[in-house]
């Protein structure tokens, strides 16, 4: 069934992945010290993991069908 | 050689940069001072401080709401939130630390990072400078020592800028000795050259 909320959702998600994407590859392609840039790219990425987990949690205690719109 | 020299060498032998030379030494590389940091952060220390209270409010705020809507629909939002705000605490940082000069013993490299999608790199090699100033603006870079560098050119470019960099005052002297150092060479070879030639 066609879910507005639950599009969002994945278009924010991959919006967010992109994101992700996009920070580590500069911080491993234009880096200038490997410890500096293994340090930063391990805390950004313990970051996005726990953000990501509680993300999910919650999307997946929400009723998708409650919230779809009636065109 | 002063003790501050020789501490910026042994700084930087672990470092490296997409181009570098092989042989090529870098003698320093410099960022804005930590203090541009922190001001760019200011921002963003608040906006997590609004997103905190957004949490501890929405609560409150549902029960206005005219229909019913499942907190964790909220809780999701906030959770997108912090996602985004993740990723631009990183942006800024890598703003910051991606933009870069770096002094080598053979040239001046300007790395120029504007957000994640803009990359300016230009160099100059030292036998092209004419002449290094410094400029230290304001009560605050005064305080914390940190100013403009700015560097003439021979060529079509006429100024290389290092901004907001610490200890400019040492940076200009350390420039200045390797352009003599550079132009000393360059004439050395001419001489070499001209005496091939006469003999």
């Amino acid at each position: 069934m066609f879910n507005p909320f639950l599009i969002l959702y994945f278009v924010l998600l991959f919006i967010f992945l992109v994101g992700i994407f996009a920070v580590l590859y500069h911080l491993q392609a234009y880096k200038f010290n490997e410890r500096v840039a293994l340090f930063v790219s391990s805390l950004f990425i313990v970051g996005v993991l726990i953000l990501l987990t509680i993300n999910i949690v919650i999307a997946m205690g929400i009723n998708w069908e409650e919230l779809t719109i009636v065109f | 050689m002063g003790r501050e020299e020789i501490n910026y060498q042994q700084k930087y032998c672990r470092h490296t940069f997409r181009g570098k030379r092989e042989g090529e030494e870098i003698i320093i590389m410099l960022r804005r001072h930590w203090v541009i940091l922190l001001v760019e952060f200011v921002p963003l220390i608040i906006l997590f401080f609004a997103l905190l209270a957004e949490i501890f409010f929405t609560p409150f705020l549902v029960g206005f709401l005219p229909i019913e809507i499942s907190p964790n629909f909220f809780n999701l939002i906030n959770s997108f939130l912090f996602m985004f705000y993740w990723i631009i605490v990183f942006v800024v940082w890598i703003d910051y630390y991606l933009d870069v000069w770096i002094v080598t013993d053979q040239r001046i490299v300007n790395i120029e990072q504007f957000g994640l999608f803009r990359r300016e790199i230009s160099e100059l090699d030292h036998g092209k400078i004419q002449d290094v100033t410094t400029e230290i603006h304001g009560l605050i870079p005064t305080l914390l020592k940190f100013g403009y560098v700015h560097i003439q050119t021979a060529g079509s470019r006429t100024r290389f800028e290092f901004k907001q960099v610490p200890n400019p005052v040492l940076v200009r002297t350390m420039v200045m000795k390797l352009q003599k150092q550079a132009v000393k060479e360059e004439k050395i070879k001419e001489g070499e050259l001209l005496r091939g030639k006469i003999s």
